[in-house]
């Protein structure tokens, strides 16, 4: 009776355990090794490629149907990430689908409106206009801001189009604000901008130290890597708040903010003073090490201690666990980079390192994390700072080299150095620059004082904003917008934290018109009348083959890297990889067309890319913060990473349903229940956050993990860059975000 | 312009690009290094983070959450995302944070929580058609999407704000602990996510985690595990300091106000009440005057109560099926008052239909045989009507008060249930009496007429004076030392919701307390009697709109709220 089948009907009318809604979340084996997925989002074909937001540079599995991107997951087998990713790297696909995607290109008409246009006219446009004003102001009057967020080839191209084919002098990334102070920590430090590190030093280490870095929220899954660790290693974290890294560490020191040039200068006196440090690897592989010994000698413990916080037996309990360490590795983030003496703080960790020969042996080194995905790409290859590949403007030999690989006349080359970020755009205060190109940045929210570059902007005769989207606070500036294919719908290679070249494909559509950079970079050599030149620049391989033999001869050298499928197949490439077994080479499988090995590290010869072959030991006395609190003023404001599931300016992040609902929707401001109680604030309520600049608002959220007299704000709100104050490390010149007098005030 | 020339002819660079801009090649260039393999790779990765057995009799599936481990990365929120299908802002799995300790000594601790597949899940004994269930062997609560007819009240009963509702498809859904990959050794997708393990599966011992339920072990700033007793075990070597509370411990925001029900509860208790007050009326007056009024009284307390019940099903979101809520009679309160109101609205029909029977038989001159029974029978079906009237409010009482929120429990929401039938009930007679004058206007000079008219204008002041002054003792716990469940809701009233509170006391106070005092002193003008009822019928709407967005729900800690 049971099994009749009306009744069955009835029963499952009554109780219906399935159905249409049902079905809708079955999931299927998904094949190619994934396990199981939706059924409605079965692939049937999947390809790897690397994650576009920030510089760990994952590996995802992208699921293909009829070879378009349907889904993603991590890829198992990438040696970054081994099967993991940020909430970022899973929502990837999910921002090239916003409805705000710029599909056309928009011209300001008469009215002050973005009206949409074809490519001609807006690239007839574009070259008009830029002629013009060379015409009036001079050829160095146009200049170009790019970015860490495309890929190498196309910086390169973007580079190489801007200097020696559009004739600008001036042009800089977006890297400026995060990677430049590594970069010159490393150049003068080691003699080429070379972070010595691979991953599986994470996992290598006995000791590990962090300073102004929040790991677990900012780079998740390099943290992934230190929880691998098996050693049981102490994990020492330096920053003023008690961050979620700071939480998981064994260590944690609360400093007062700017004062870790002089911890560190005080951690290496207490080394030298007490003999923990490997005197054969010094005498061997570096030099300055006397002078520096007398420089270090004034920073006493009791100086030192008053300085940062941080109690005597606090600071030699440091320096211990350094001393005790087999195997020490130091990391720093935009803690270090963006302050206004980054450069020798930088080199004050080299400097540890290099004094207790923790540099060149698995688990030690001075290892800067980077920022964005492709930030190390623009540090080699974005024709900026550095000639292409690494090269150096001001050196003949590097003009002459570069002007033949390209085959270009090396009269093309400009042989002075272009203008830093801060420098371009107090050339449009000063008119010295009329005309800006900004290609996958939003410098309107991101700049340091934003809202002195946004009335800047009114200065400029043409700005071009290149962006995945018409509505990013620069593109709503802009004269003539035009619409890039993002990550994911183009083809190209980053360079990530630990100098793995990583291949990107298309797996997806772009929407509209929009077209890859290095696409919009062909049309606009066309139309500027130098296509010919970069003739060669056929496509993006093609124009891998030129950065290959840009790099000949360099310590980036990436010669030995056939093609994009060899790329594919080793699981990405560090630099250098000549193919030849040298020792900056080492770790390579034997065989007869060798793949690189996976994890491979710099020095571990102690050879460093000065001509002596030695690093130096670089120093300066620590100087007061530009801005310091006083009491009108009394607040420290410190800003960073928000969530994990935020990135920068948001332009991508917010696109997403399910990211937006892992970060605070508004604006908001840490502060101490101490000041908190003090100025009469609750938990929840509008505050004013004021400083010399500007006065926002935010909602204050109380917490004890910031410090007193310390506030802090996440970056990623476009007021929190009204409020900072403009002052540049002199030898990086990147801005420090990281410190500025604010009063906290009720809204 | 130097390039024009270039691209005189018909195909120019732009069109090949743009061409060239839509051609996949992923697929075609790199995808065959991709074997085709069958093996979950990730399994290395995840192999020791599943139980190895099935479990045993008394034993059930939980997630193991190291906190230790957990430092706030979201991975698995977007794993469980994507690897389950879900729609765009569809989310399953939440990470929140906990603040405490002291200036010198700060703590932070991140906290991954999903469904905690409860040994007695709230969820499962409110569904009034039994849409979900506890695998016997797993003890995985699933949702059964097809059974499901869409009336959320799993997301009132649930205290850790698992079920999420579709509007798109009118159901819930919610975390099934990937349950078909946990049957072939896969992973969950939280679980194959976290970069550093710190969730996985265990089996644990349901009598056990009654006990611990019971010493309200579970995890700081959250509900009392001793009401569902979750299974999710959070670990960790640390000692958390007793003043931990979640990122938006301070976050207060209104809830949804969900109008249907709004209306739905309002107008069943005005129905209730206009029935009973017409049937006191009956048993207390036998004059002739009353029985001419009987017929109209009961025909719009039979309209409002059918209007009630329409309005409720506009609150599913698959109202087709609604008839399925008798089976959950057993464990849901909600199926019973949904029994309860049938039963009431078949009564109160028959009731109302008799009366316009024998007014019918009456005006048309016919004998109906055995029209001599009816008033007995009148009589008996008016008390069954009020009876299940009765039992149908204090179901729709027990629904929210079964869901142990704090502004819902004890005798807060039969106070206002049954505070608006007795309000609502002489209100409406009142209203429809002297709606009937206006016609009927013989009856305006009968000192009957007159004295129930006095009668129900001193009964909705008296139990308008007691209800708005319950109603506002609320804002006695603005001073509260603590940040009180009843003072989030009393500061949402002051705040958010200040609008909404005001007009409820003015209307209430205008057609519940002065209008009827004009009444009682003898203000004859029909229009006085008249607009007491939609003003308080406006007010008690109000009143509980505000009882749905300004409850405190309990919930796991949240992320920082800005």
């Amino acid at each position: 009776m049971k099994d009749h089948p009306l009744i069955k009907k009835i029963g499952s009318l009554i109780r219906a355990h399935d159905g249409a809604l049902t079905q809708d979340l079955v999931q299927h084996p998904g094949e190619f090794g994934l396990g199981k997925v939706p059924a409605r989002l079965m692939p049937d074909d999947t390809t790897t490629t690397i994650c576009g937001f920030c510089s760990t540079g994952c590996g995802l599995n992208v699921h293909l149907k009829n070879g378009e991107a349907i889904n993603l997951t991590p890829t198992t087998d990438y040696p970054v990430n081994l099967g993991m990713a940020c909430p970022k790297g899973w929502e990837a696909l999910t921002p090239l689908r916003s409805a705000d995607r710029a599909t056309t290109p928009y011209l300001r008409n008469t009215s002050g409106t973005l009206e949409p246009v074809d490519w001609d006219t807006a690239l007839q446009v574009f070259t008009v206009r830029f002629k013009a004003i060379q015409d009036q102001h001079g050829k160095e009057s146009i200049a170009f801001l790019s970015t860490g967020q495309i890929c190498t080839e196309e910086m390169a191209l973007l580079g190489a189009l801007a200097k020696f084919g559009m004739g600008m002098l001036h042009g800089d990334g977006n890297t400026r604000q995060c990677m430049a102070t590594a970069v010159t920590a490393y150049k003068q430090s080691f003699g080429f901008d070379a972070p010595p590190y691979t991953y599986a030093d994470f996992e290598e280490s006995d000791v590990l130290v962090f300073v102004g870095s929040n790991l677990c929220i900012a780079h998740p899954i390099m943290w992934e890597r230190v929880c691998r660790n098996k050693n049981n290693p102490e994990i020492i974290v330096v920053d003023p708040r008690k961050t979620e890294t700071a939480m998981a560490a064994t260590q944690h020191y609360a400093i007062t903010p700017k004062s870790d040039l002089t911890l560190l200068y005080g951690l290496a006196n207490i080394l030298i003073a007490s003999g923990w440090i490997d005197l054969d690897y010094i005498e061997k592989h570096t030099s300055g090490f006397e002078e520096f010994v007398r420089f270090v000698t004034r920073f006493t413990s009791d100086t030192v201690s008053a300085a940062t916080g941080i109690s005597v037996e606090n600071l030699w309990r440091f320096a211990d666990t350094i001393h005790r360490g087999k195997r020490v590795s130091f990391w720093w983030t935009m803690g270090v980079n963006q302050g206004h003496e980054a450069t020798r703080t930088a080199q004050a960790i080299i400097n540890l390192a290099l004094m207790t020969g923790n540099l060149g042996r698995p688990g030690t080194g001075a290892n800067s994390v980077t920022g964005q995905c492709n930030a190390m790409g623009s540090r080699l290859f974005s024709n900026t700072t550095n000639m292409l590949g690494g090269h150096d403007f001001l050196n003949e030999a590097h003009r002459k080299k570069v002007a033949a690989v390209l085959g270009i006349d090396v009269g093309c080359v400009p042989s002075q150095n272009s203008w830093a970020y801060d420098q371009i755009i107090d050339g449009i205060e000063s008119d010295k620059i009329k005309g800006l190109w900004i290609i996958a940045t939003n410098t309107s929210h991101s700049w340091i004082n934003q809202r002195s570059f946004n009335e800047l902007t009114k200065k400029l005769d043409f700005l071009v904003v290149q962006d995945m989207y018409y509505t990013t606070e620069t593109a709503q500036r802009a004269h003539l917008v035009l619409p890039a294919a993002g990550w994911g719908e183009k083809e190209g290679t980053f360079i990530n934290s630990e100098r793995r070249h990583g291949l990107v494909k298309k797996v997806s559509r772009a929407p509209g018109q929009a077209l890859s950079d290095f696409n919009i970079f062909k049309l606009v050599a066309q139309y500027w009348g130098c296509g010919d030149m970069f003739a060669r620049w056929s496509s993006p391989e093609e124009a891998f083959q030129i950065m290959k033999e840009l790099s000949r001869g360099q310590p980036c050298d990436i010669t030995g890297i056939d093609d994009y499928l060899m790329l594919d197949r080793a699981g990405g490439v560090q630099w250098p990889w000549s193919g030849e077994s040298t020792s900056a080479n080492a770790g390579a499988v034997n065989e007869e067309r060798a793949l690189p090995g996976q994890e491979r590290r710099l020095f571990e010869d102690g050879a460093y890319f000065h001509a002596d072959a030695r690093a130096r030991f670089l120093f300066s006395e620590p100087c007061e913060a530009p801005e310091p609190v006083d009491d009108e003023y009394p607040f420290t404001l410190l800003t960073g990473r928000g969530t994990s599931s935020q990135w920068h300016t948001q332009t991508r992040t917010a696109k997403s349903a399910v990211l937006r609902k892992l970060y605070p929707e508004n604006a908001y401001v840490e502060i101490n229940p101490l000041d908190a109680e003090r100025l009469g604030i609750a938990s929840g309520t509008l505050v004013a956050v004021v400083s010399r600049r500007a006065r926002v608002e935010a909602s204050a959220f109380i917490a004890m993990t910031v410090q007193k007299g310390q506030v802090f704000m996440p970056m990623h709100y476009a007021v929190t860059n009204e409020l900072t104050f403009p002052s540049f490390d002199p030898f990086s010149r990147q801005p420090n975000y990281k410190a500025c007098a604010v009063r906290v005030e009720k809204a | 312009m130097p390039a024009t020339q270039d691209f005189s002819e018909s195909r120019t660079l732009i069109d090949d690009l743009l061409a060239e801009q839509q051609t996949m090649t992923a697929a075609a260039k790199f995808s065959r290094l991709h074997e085709r393999h069958q093996l979950p790779a990730q399994a290395r990765y995840y192999r020791d983070l599943i139980p190895l057995e099935r479990p045993r009799d008394g034993e059930q599936y939980a997630f193991a959450v190291d906190l230790d481990g957990c430092t706030g990365c979201k991975a698995c929120v977007t794993a469980c995302h994507n690897l389950n299908g879900l729609d765009d802002d569809e989310t399953w799995r939440e990470v929140g944070v906990l603040f405490g300790g002291t200036v010198l000594e700060p703590v932070q601790q991140t906290v991954t929580t999903a469904c905690h597949h409860c040994v007695d899940p709230a969820c499962m004994n409110g569904c009034p058609v039994l849409a979900y269930e506890k695998d016997p062997v797993t003890g995985i609560v699933r949702h059964l999407d097809d059974q499901c007819i869409g009336c959320q009240y799993c997301i009132l009963k649930c205290p850790y704000d698992v079920p999420k509702y579709s509007k798109k498809r009118g159901i819930v859904r919610k975390c099934d602990m990937c349950s078909s990959r946990l049957a072939v050794n896969e992973a969950p997708a939280c679980v194959q996510a976290c970069p550093n393990e710190a969730i996985r599966i265990e089996v644990v011992n349901k009598a056990e985690m009654v006990r611990e339920a019971a010493l309200g072990k579970f995890l700081p700033d959250s509900p009392d595990p001793a009401y569902t007793k979750p299974t999710t075990l959070y670990r960790t070597k640390r000692k958390f300091p007793a003043n931990m509370q979640g990122g938006d411990y301070f976050h207060v925001k209104p809830e949804h106000s969900h109008p249907a029900l709004v209306v739905m509860l309002v107008l069943t208790q005005l129905s209730v009440g206009a029935f009973g007050m017409a049937v006191l009326l009956r048993t207390v007056f036998s004059a002739p005057l009353v029985a001419r009024f009987t017929p109209f009284h009961s025909l719009v307390a039979l309209a409002l109560g059918l209007l009630a019940l329409g309005a409720s099903t506009m609150h599913l979101g698959r109202p087709l099926y609604a008839w399925r809520a008798f089976v959950g009679l057993r464990t849901s309160w909600l199926s019973r008052e949904i029994m309860a109101f049938g039963g009431f609205a078949a009564l109160a029909s028959l009731y109302a239909g008799s009366f316009w029977l024998s007014l019918f038989a009456k005006t048309a001159g016919l004998a109906i045989p055995g029209m001599w029974a009816l008033p007995i029978a009148q009589r008996a079906s008016g008390i069954l009507v009020v009876f299940s009237g009765i039992i149908g409010i204090a179901c729709s009482a027990m629904i929210y008060h079964d869901t142990q929120r704090k502004f819902w429990s004890d005798a807060r929401t039969f106070l206002k249930f049954f505070g608006t039938a007795a309000l609502l009930g002489p209100a409406t007679i009142l209203f429809t009496m002297t709606a009937q004058t206006l016609w009927f206007t013989t009856a305006r000079h009968d000192p009957a007429f007159r004295e129930i008219c006095s009668l129900l204008a001193a009964a909705v002041l008296a139990v308008s004076a007691m209800k708005l002054a319950w109603e506002l003792s609320i804002f006695v716990h603005l001073r509260d030392p603590e940040f009180s469940l009843m003072k989030r809701t009393a500061l949402l009233m002051r705040g958010e919701l200040k609008a909404i509170t005001l007009a409820r006391f003015i209307f209430a106070f205008m057609g519940g307390m002065a209008l009827p005092l004009a009444v009682l002193l003898g203000m004859t003008e029909p229009a006085f009697a008249l607009a007491v009822m939609p003003l308080c019928l406006l007010g008690e709407l109000l009143e509980r709109s505000l009882f749905f967005t300004a409850v405190i729900p309990p919930k796991m800690p949240g992320g920082v709220a800005a």
